[in-house]
């Protein structure tokens, strides 16, 4: 499912895969809704630095085989995660703030079934 | 701790405290647990390469990370990179007379230096020195054995781990001078556990009745319930998941980290 236009946060909001992982956070209940809107906003940051919407970013990181099977893209989860890392630099974002805003959006891609790690960040 | 509670405490650790440095003799207890491990022919199959972590160059720890293995490389402060050594069967004609000299294998039970020399060696063991799926076969098995008792005896001394895939053997071997004749196996990673000790409670496992069997394939192991009474009451058989506690467990020590939620 794609969205047309990245501005739209409700529309994004919308979207199953980003239901799911709000859901799975913990902040996609009644509540929370200042808290879905920050992790939604993060994730449409990224998008629109990447000029993707999620769904097309998450169709990125998966392939079919041969015998038409889905599986991940080693190529394409290489490439998403750096660009996530190039994005929280180009937002000024270093250290600490840059690992944890990064983690949220690839706390989108996991929770779709992208299996990838983040950097740790020392307390 | 005893030893039925070290089984049923073990469990692959992942959040460890990577402020907190592992003690040399604690190390030494794990590899020297790894040498007295059953081993077929007394020969000497495992290797382990220890380093610190942060005595390892970034850009290995950077080339170690892989899609499964990342975060831990941060979190762990003790690296063991395990291999066997292709040579193993060099020597082991040796060891096995060395067992027959102090009557471990006696002639009661059909050894003698005789056999080993003229039999066994000529016969037996050199042709599986030449054949590589059986130099492979058995030197990824026996040493997944002397893995095995390192990862207990980290349990016993109170410490987490958990094997991973072992990447970027290229980089490991240049920089740290690994011999050619050296297979990669597992790099064990470990530290003290910042995770409460259930660790999220014991892994769920099938009765045994699934997998084990009496006298022929069709007669499935019957438990005694005594025995898996005692089990639970010694430690072996362990409350399993999901503990109440835990999702938040994992959600604070995410937080702590900057990790994914």
């Amino acid at each position: 499912m794609t969205i047309d236009n990245l501005d739209d946060i409700e529309a994004l909001q919308a979207l199953p895969s980003v239901k799911r992982w709000l859901a799975d956070v913990g902040v996609g209940c009644e509540g929370h809704e200042d808290e879905s809107l920050m992790w939604a906003k993060s994730l449409q940051g990224f998008c629109k630095y990447a000029d993707s919407d999620p769904d097309t970013l998450l169709e990125g990181c998966f392939r079919k085989t041969k015998q038409g099977d889905m599986a991940i893209s080693a190529k394409g989860r290489r490439e998403i995660d750096a660009q996530i890392d190039e994005y929280e630099a180009s937002q000024g974002l270093v250290g600490r703030d840059a690992i944890v805003a990064g983690n949220r959006i690839r706390s989108f891609l996991i929770h779709n079934g992208v299996f990838m790690q983040g950097r740790v960040a020392y307390p | 701790m005893e030893f039925k509670k070290v089984v049923g405490t073990r469990r692959s650790v992942r959040w460890l405290k990577p402020w907190k440095p592992v003690e040399r003799e604690k190390l030494q207890i794990m590899l020297e647990a790894a040498n007295r491990a059953t081993r077929s022919m007394n020969a000497d199959y495992p290797r382990a390469l220890v380093i610190q972590r942060d005595e390892l160059p970034m850009e290995i720890r950077d080339a170690l990370r892989n899609p499964t293995t990342s975060a831990e490389l941060d979190l762990a402060p003790v690296y063991i990179f395990w291999y066997f050594d292709v040579e193993y069967p060099k020597g082991v004609q040796d060891r096995l007379k060395e067992l027959v000299a102090q009557h471990a294998l006696s002639a009661s039970h059909g050894w003698s230096d005789a056999y080993v020399d003229d039999f066994l060696w000529p016969q037996v063991l050199s042709p599986i020195a030449n054949e590589p799926m059986a130099l492979m076969f058995m030197g990824a098995v026996e040493t997944g054995i002397a893995i095995c008792n390192a990862v207990n005896a980290a349990v016993d001394e109170g410490l987490g781990t958990c094997l991973h895939a072992f990447t970027a053997t290229k980089e490991v071997k240049d920089a740290f001078g690994v011999p050619d004749t050296w297979i990669p196996v597992w790099l064990q990673l470990v530290g003290y556990p910042l995770e409460e000790p259930e660790a999220g409670g014991q892994r769920p496992r099938k009765p045994l009745s699934e997998l084990f069997f009496e006298g022929h394939c069709n007669n499935p192991w019957k438990e005694d319930p005594e025995v898996t009474e005692l089990l639970k009451k010694e430690g072996m058989i362990q409350q399993p998941g999901p503990f109440p506690y835990r999702e938040q467990e994992v959600k604070m020590l995410s937080r702590m980290f900057g990790l994914p939620e």
